[in-house]
């Protein structure tokens, strides 16, 4: 496992949209096809690699995920599903969509699934108007337009509200 | 009192964190543990500073996610679910439409004569647990993967399978439906 570490010791910056640098070993940046794929097309891993979409908070977020995730051969699965489950816990719903797009901006797809499973549990089994009201949907059918799209896909309204 | 201190041990441990991301720091292995806990620590303290300083402000976040995002997230709930977010606005009205997977079960209870008209990317799309002497038309025309299990229907008016690759059927039949179930290709 040292060995391995030691191999891998090659560090690159990342910079974020706010400004910040984030030095990050290379075997945690792979989590990230997106910087995979930059790493192999170019190889500069000199250079600083921004992030314009990225804050800072959301990046150290993200380098958290991956750190926990490419040191994970010397962990349990166990014990990185319950981080997975830890690290989402409680979050606010800015921040977990600021994850999502970075996730899915980054091709961290562990990230952008546990994320995205996380936002959908929020929808699940919540009447409509509660759904529009906790991500401030704005209802913009008609009453007629709104009937319209029940009739249609009748049989998924079936026993929801 | 001792609430402040544990504020600004907090704080301490925040910039720690920060100090071990922008400089080169291998933490030892034995520190692993201690380590996941102070990121945990972490991101929750910035947490509370994110809700005190810029909430998401009322935003609509979720509909600003581009259609791909939004289907990947509508792709964990229940197929009846991911539909039912039609009703939610104008934008949401055909996403569920570009979901790779479409589970039909009995859960849904079709009518007859209803008909699925999916959209033009659907690739994959499963019956199970249905009875009823209904036929269900089904128009997919790139569906790749067709299942039907343990149903029991009028019949199946299917069209446009050109691109069909598998299909399974495993339909469950009393003595004297047999025969009454089809699967017909449309033109």
């Amino acid at each position: 496992m040292a060995s391995s570490i030691e191999n891998n010791n090659e560090k690159l910056t990342l910079k974020s949209s706010d400004g910040e640098e984030f030095l990050v070993e290379k075997h945690v940046a792979l989590q990230s096809t997106l910087l995979q794929n930059m790493l192999d097309s170019d190889c500069s891993s000199a250079d600083v690699i921004p992030l314009p979409k990225i804050d800072a908070r959301t990046l150290a977020l993200v380098l958290g995920y991956c750190k926990k995730h490419a040191d994970a051969s010397s962990s349990k699965q166990g014990e990185l599903n319950s981080f997975d489950s830890e690290f989402l816990k409680d979050m606010d719903m800015g921040a977990l969509f600021n994850l999502v797009l970075a996730a899915n901006f980054m091709e961290i797809k562990g990230l952008l699934d546990i994320a995205a499973q996380k936002i959908a549990d929020t929808i699940k089994d919540k009447p409509h108007q509660e759904v529009r009201e906790i991500f401030h949907v704005e209802n913009d059918y008609t009453p007629e337009e709104e009937a319209a799209v029940r009739e249609e896909n009748r049989w998924a309204f079936e026993g929801f509200p | 009192m001792v609430g402040n201190q544990l504020h600004h041990q907090q704080l301490g441990v925040w910039v720690t964190l920060q100090i071990h991301l922008n400089e080169e720091f291998t933490p030892p292995k034995t520190r692993d543990s201690e380590e996941t806990h102070l990121k945990v620590m972490d991101y929750r303290e910035a947490k509370a500073k994110k809700t005190l300083d810029d909430d998401d402000g009322g935003d609509d976040r979720i509909s600003a996610l581009p259609d791909g995002l939004l289907c990947h997230i509508l792709s964990f709930l229940h197929t009846s679910q991911a539909v039912a977010t039609a009703i939610l606005s104008t934008r949401w009205k055909y996403l569920f439409t570009s979901l790779p997977d479409f589970d039909v079960d009995d859960s849904l209870l079709l009518c007859p004569g209803d008909r699925i008209d999916a959209h033009p990317s659907l690739k994959r799309l499963e019956f199970c647990g249905y009875g009823g002497d209904y036929q269900i038309v089904l128009n997919a025309p790139v569906l790749e993967y067709l299942e039907v299990s343990d149903c029991v229907a009028g019949g199946y008016l299917v069209k446009d399978l050109k691109s069909l690759v598998t299909a399974r059927l495993s339909v469950g039949l009393t003595e004297n439906q047999k025969g009454g179930d089809s699967l017909r290709y449309g033109s």
